[in-house]
């Protein structure tokens, strides 16, 4: 012990303060160390429940995110599809619009055509009515008013042996 | 033609009264007994075929022509027949020698004409040339082809040109168409607007040897 003195250790000042600091250990354990243990066990137990109901969220948001992926491709393929059939709708839609002004095309054309054909001919047949018009009148100008007599004879009595034939 | 036919019918009853048998004669003594009355030849081949039942038939249609032309029934009458035949063929003769311009000369000069056409005095050829002076070629054509039909139904045929035809080609065409058309009076008539040719009408169809249808038909085909 006096050795301990010569060091300037008291051991009474030891002992108190060995009991002042196991009597503060012991409050601050009753007081602060259990409250804080309790609450850290807390937070720890909210933290891990937190993060398993984080890592559940997750499952179910990644089941979900699958499961949306797997409408959302079925939904796209049903789309694909509807386009496609759409496309063909149209496509056969298109042709037959296609055909129906193709042949009211040719149809007007020939109209057309028969119209301006018609209208042709009947020019040519006016034009043919005053050219045969004007070529009677110059030859009958030409046979009434210049053939001699003795050839118009001729021509009785040709006539004549052609009908006796 | 009533004068005419009265005329001959007095010469035919005369001769008759002259003949009391002529009927019963031979044909051959017929002939001789014929040669004395002066008839167209057609009336004496007539009588020659003819007896004395059929004659005094004839006489009665004849008869009743005389008095009711319109109304007497002439087909297939011997004696209308044999006076057609003297129409067509002696007295269409003399009408052909008449030219168009005669219907248009003073009535003495057609007399004249007539005179020097036919030679002969008796009161049957005075009734001839009666009918050729006082009347036109288109009357006298239109009775006899109407006489035509009546009694054997022969067709109307019209011969057109554009000239006067000569008396000779006149008489070829005559015979020819006769021939086709027996008892037939093809009737000429001048149509200046064939130009050339002739064109024939016969029963309703036409053959057209004109100049003026071969000028149609030309420019009709060069138009087309």
């Amino acid at each position: 012990m006096d050795k301990l003195l010569s060091l300037g250790i008291d051991p009474w000042s030891m002992v108190i303060y060995l009991a002042n600091t196991g009597l503060l250990l012991a409050v601050l354990t009753y007081l602060l160390y259990k409250p804080i243990l309790k609450f850290l066990d807390e937070r720890k137990e909210q933290i891990i429940s937190s993060i398993e109901e984080s890592q559940r969220l997750q499952e179910t948001f990644e089941k979900k995110l699958t499961e949306s992926e797997a409408n959302r491709q079925e939904a796209e393929a049903e789309l694909k599809e509807e386009l496609s059939n759409l496309h063909k709708f149209t496509e056969q839609k298109r042709k037959e619009l296609t055909a129906e002004m193709e042949e009211a095309r040719n149809k007007m054309m020939e109209k057309a055509q028969q119209e301006i054909d018609a209208k042709k001919a009947n020019l040519l047949k006016e034009a043919e009515t005053e050219v045969k018009t004007l070529m009677t009148r110059i030859i009958l100008e030409i046979v009434e008013n210049k053939v001699p007599e003795n050839v118009i004879q001729e021509s009785i009595h040709s006539a004549w042996k052609q009908y006796s034939k | 033609m009533n004068n005419f036919l009265t005329a001959l019918v007095q010469k035919l009853v005369t001769f008759l009264n002259e003949n009391h048998n002529f009927f019963e004669l031979k044909e051959s003594e017929k002939s001789k007994k014929l040669e004395s009355l002066s008839v167209p030849v057609q009336f004496k081949q007539y009588l020659e075929k003819a007896d004395a039942n059929s004659f005094m038939l004839d006489l009665k249609v004849v008869v009743q022509f005389i008095q009711d032309s319109k109304n007497a029934v002439l087909k297939e009458n011997s004696f209308f027949k044999a006076l057609l035949k003297f129409i067509t063929e002696d007295l269409a003769r003399k009408i052909d020698h008449l030219d168009g311009n005669f219907y248009l000369l003073p009535k003495q000069e057609r007399v004249e004409i007539v005179d020097k056409l036919i030679n002969a005095d008796s009161q049957l050829a005075e009734t001839l040339k009666e009918i050729l002076t006082n009347f036109t070629y288109q009357q006298i054509a239109n009775e006899i082809q109407e006489l035509g039909k009546r009694i054997a139904n022969t067709p109307y045929i019209l011969v057109q040109s554009p000239r006067e035809i000569d008396n000779e080609l006149k008489k070829d065409i005559r015979m020819a168409l006769s021939k086709e058309n027996p008892l037939s009076f093809p009737t000429f008539q001048i149509n200046r607007k064939l130009i050339g040719g002739i064109r024939v009408f016969q029963d309703g169809k036409v053959k057209d040897h004109s100049w003026i249808s071969r000028v149609l038909r030309f420019t009709s085909l060069t138009a087309n």
